[in-house]
């Protein structure tokens, strides 16, 4: 078991790592070692350089700061091509393998064993492929299509892979960010087994408690600063959390570490209730409701299945069981025609999805409520009529209806989404990560239009990855963790540490 | 914070664009055409080449306004040379038979009711056929291309079994509107057909410009997700669409069975390359969005004008003209396309 302090001869280490994406730092003067046979935690909250990180060691990105050596000796990591020569793998949490071929042959990829005519020799590929995968205990019938198993086993063939072409260090992103409970247990035992077997092995994660669990050590990143290393056994949750959201380095508190008092639960009767609203693979058996003027707060990391939810409550897409009501009236599970007839209205994460960008503001704004707002015959004065004064409203600059929308900043593209719910009715907002990517500026003037609709007695759902935001804006905050909600905070102080604790 | 837009430079850059090159390209094409037919010899630069012109470009400008529509909002239909040629063989067969019941001779003139009936019922067939198309484009979320490519082929094996590869006269109305014309001079005549397709494509184009469900169809060729966030029935646009599509298709068979008087197997077995080349020549996009009606009308006009001009020069290999025809037309979509591109970087 190797020590915080004394490792004899890293297998791999990062001395003054630094990296800039413009101006901005994302990375500085970070110092990073990794032995034979250790799984080393690195964590941070979002924007603190976990990625930047991985990605220089994946060999993503060459022009970084400072220096890399393996086994002793400076090394550049110019591709990941080069990284993987070095012996480098990384899983990333999205890619896991080609879903069309076999496990197999997704095992030897770019690899596969030929036969003297240059033909794929199936049976050598397939009798190395079972061997392989036996020695790691992942029992699958290697000749079938990767796509036939559930996600963990196609992390874990992933892994494999990154093992058969000659890997030693492995760099796993939010492993089980979207795995449930025993699927964690079976890819943890996997990771035990490797570390016993000599590979090291970095694992990114925000699951606190996988971290400690699994790791020997534990980096912890904030603001793209090295702030600790420590050995997890002597790391608890909370320690790690404060550590992480903890005072900057100019020893300002940051965001919302003082407590917020949450006011106590509405008696209003609630406009939008839900009942054990399931979709597989998302969110499971969701209860909750929300009332008129109330804003409630959805707050878990990415993949904890509230922005999924968000979706099916607006009728975005179909839940799989369970019911949505609307004034005692349930609206049909993905017919977001009729929710918005209603007034139960989405606003998207993704503004790709929420704008047509090659389009003119005037015609974005519309869009929703053509037949309402400019009759049946559609002509450039009537619409500019009703959109003038609402761009004014909703403050978007340039308040130029004729210039599209794809020519506006991100801040004022959202004003713009927001804009064309502002001309029907209203019950519920659906928000789903409604200022990401904004500037501080962006960010208050798309909230306080929230705001605004909310003090006109619309009930909104605030779905969110950013604490800071949750707790700024929420009547109310329910926390999800991997597809359920773990708790509800109404008439309570709460702060970041808290919620964290819960997502 | 955004900052604050400087007002002189938003002036200026909203007026280049307004006088921007692409956006005239297709036009520029079309007079450059023009230009070079005129003094290419006599042959062209005479009022009855307008008329040919006309001829020529009244089919593709039927069958391109719905074709129109189907791309706008990003789908294709490969489909409308044949649903043109299904509905005009269903018109020529119904023809004959009700003609022979309904009169006991064939020399006589057939009821109103029944020129009715055998113009309309083929126009329904390929509305139901286009409806088609779009339900399971739809419904089986594979693209409409695949969908329409087999639809062509339902259309073509039903005009087949129905005509037994024979030849069909077309009643005396579809006649009439294929060949006949107003004229104006001696040389000059306006042709009944081109007048027909005038009516559909300013039809289609306010229905486009001015009503919900144009714009419903521009949206959801602009971004089909965010037009279904908005609360638009996106699925119903398509198929819409797609019906429109097949009617305009067929409708623009039964015009060009009547100008040539009867129908038979081999007719418009080109139309769907033609229509397709008219509506991206004039600038509309291939991915849906982009583009309207006027320019349309001009790819068609550019094309009609290619095909007549290149038939008027005698000293051309008349094995050589479909070949100068693809480079032209190569050459035009190529400039317009880089031009459209340029125009997006800015």
């Amino acid at each position: 078991m190797p020590s915080a302090s004394s490792i004899a001869v890293p297998l791999l280490e990062c001395r003054g790592i630094g990296k800039r994406f413009g101006g901005a730092v994302a990375l500085q003067g970070v110092d990073f070692a990794l032995a034979a046979g250790e799984v080393h935690g690195v964590v941070g909250s979002n924007g603190a350089g976990k990625s930047t990180l991985m990605k220089i060691l994946a060999g993503a990105l060459p022009d970084h700061e400072g220096t890399i050596s393996i086994d002793g000796v400076s090394v550049a990591l110019s591709s990941p091509g080069a990284a993987l020569a070095r012996g480098i793998a990384m899983v990333y949490q999205e890619l896991s393998g080609i879903g069309q071929i076999s496990v197999a042959e997704n095992l030897f990829l770019g690899r596969q064993p030929v036969t003297r005519w240059g033909k794929i020799d199936w049976r050598t590929m397939n009798d190395q492929a079972r061997r392989f995968l036996k020695e790691m205990e992942i029992n699958v019938d290697v000749e079938s299509r990767l796509d036939r198993f559930p996600l963990v086993t196609r992390q874990m063939v992933e892994i494999a892979r990154g093992l058969h072409s000659g890997a030693r260090v492995l760099i796993l992103d939010e492993p089980t960010s979207s795995l449930s409970p025993p699927e964690t247990r079976r890819l943890l035992a996997l990771l035990g087994q490797l570390k016993a077997r000599g590979v090291a092995i970095v694992f990114i994660s925000h699951f606190i408690e996988d971290v400690l669990e699994i790791c020997d050590r534990v980096t912890i990143l904030k603001d793209g600063r090295w702030v600790e290393t420590s050995l997890a056994a002597n790391l608890d949750k909370h320690r790690v959390i404060h550590t992480m959201l903890g005072r900057g380095l100019d020893g300002q508190e940051v965001g919302y570490e003082q407590a917020v008092a949450l006011p106590s639960k509405t008696t209003a009767k609630p406009v939008l209730q839900v009942s054990q609203l399931s979709l597989p693979g998302a969110f499971h058996d969701i209860d909750l409701a929300v009332a008129p003027g109330e804003c409630l707060g959805l707050y878990g990391f990415v993949g904890a299945g509230h922005q999924e939810f968000a979706h099916a409550v607006a009728g975005s897409v179909a839940a799989a069981g369970g019911r949505v009501l609307l004034d005692g009236v349930p609206l049909p599970p993905g017919r977001i025609h009729a929710a918005v007839k209603k007034g139960v209205v989405l606003v998207a994460a993704d503004r790709a999805k929420t704008l047509v960008r090659g389009s003119e503001i005037y015609k974005n704004v519309t869009l929703a409520h053509l037949q309402r707002t400019v009759g049946e015959w559609l002509t450039p004065s009537r619409e500019l009529a009703a959109v003038r004064p609402l761009l004014d409203r909703v403050q978007c600059r340039p308040p130029r209806p004729l210039l599209k929308a794809g020519n506006l900043s991100g801040g004022n593209q959202q004003k713009v989404v927001l804009a064309k719910w502002l001309l029907g009715p209203v019950k519920v907002l659906v928000l789903e990560e409604p200022t990401r990517g904004m500037d501080v500026g962006a960010k208050e003037e798309i909230m306080r239009l929230v705001r605004d609709l909310k003090n006109q007695g619309a009930a909104v759902i605030l779905a969110s990855t950013e604490p800071e935001l949750v707790l700024a804006h929420s009547d109310r905050i329910i926390t999800f963790r991997r597809g359920r909600i773990t708790n509800e905070f109404a008439a309570t102080t709460v702060d970041k540490t808290v919620l964290l604790k819960h997502a | 914070m955004p900052q604050e837009p400087d007002q002189a430079s938003e002036a200026a850059r909203s007026l280049r664009s307004r006088f921007d090159l692409s956006e005239f390209a297709p036009v520029l094409t079309l007079a450059a055409l023009l230009v070079f037919f005129s003094f290419s010899g006599k042959a062209f630069f005479h009022s009855g080449t307008i008329t040919q012109v006309l001829e020529q470009g009244a089919v593709l400008g039927i069958v391109s306004a719905g074709l129109t529509f189907v791309l706008l909002c990003g789908e294709i239909d490969l489909s409308v040379g044949f649903m043109a040629l299904w509905s005009a063989c269903l018109c020529g067969v119904l023809f004959k038979s009700l003609g022979a019941v309904g009169k006991a001779s064939e020399q006589a003139d057939p009821s109103t009711a029944v020129v009715a009936i055998v113009i309309l019922l083929p126009l329904i067939t390929a509305v139901v056929l286009g409806f088609l198309s779009g339900v399971l484009t739809i419904t089986s979320r594979l693209p409409s291309f695949i969908i329409t490519l087999s639809m062509m082929y339902i259309a073509y094996g039903l005009a087949l079994y129905l005509t037994k590869s024979e030849q069909y006269r077309m009643p005396w109305l579809i006649e009439r509107i294929g060949n006949g014309g107003f004229a104006v001079t001696r040389s000059l005549k306006i042709p009944h057909s081109a007048v027909l397709a005038a009516g559909i494509l300013v039809v289609a184009h306010l229905v486009l410009q001015y009503t919900r469900f144009g714009r419903y169809v521009y949206m959801t060729g602009g971004n089909r997700e965010a037009a279904r966030l908005a609360g638009v029935r996106t699925d119903r646009i398509v198929v819409a669409s797609l019906a429109l599509c097949a009617l305009t298709a067929g409708l623009g068979g039964l015009v060009n069975a009547g100008r040539l008087g009867s129908v038979t197997l081999d007719q418009n077995a080109d139309l769907l390359l033609n229509a397709v080349a008219c509506v991206v020549l004039g600038g509309t996009s291939l991915f849906g969005g982009e583009g309207g009606i006027p320019r349309t009308v001009v790819g068609v006009l550019t094309l009609s004008v290619l095909k007549v001009g290149l038939d008027k020069i005698n000293w051309i290999d008349n094995y050589m003209r479909t070949f100068l025809l693809g480079v032209v037309l190569l050459g035009a979509l190529v400039l317009n396309g880089l031009l459209a591109r340029r125009r997006k970087v800015h």
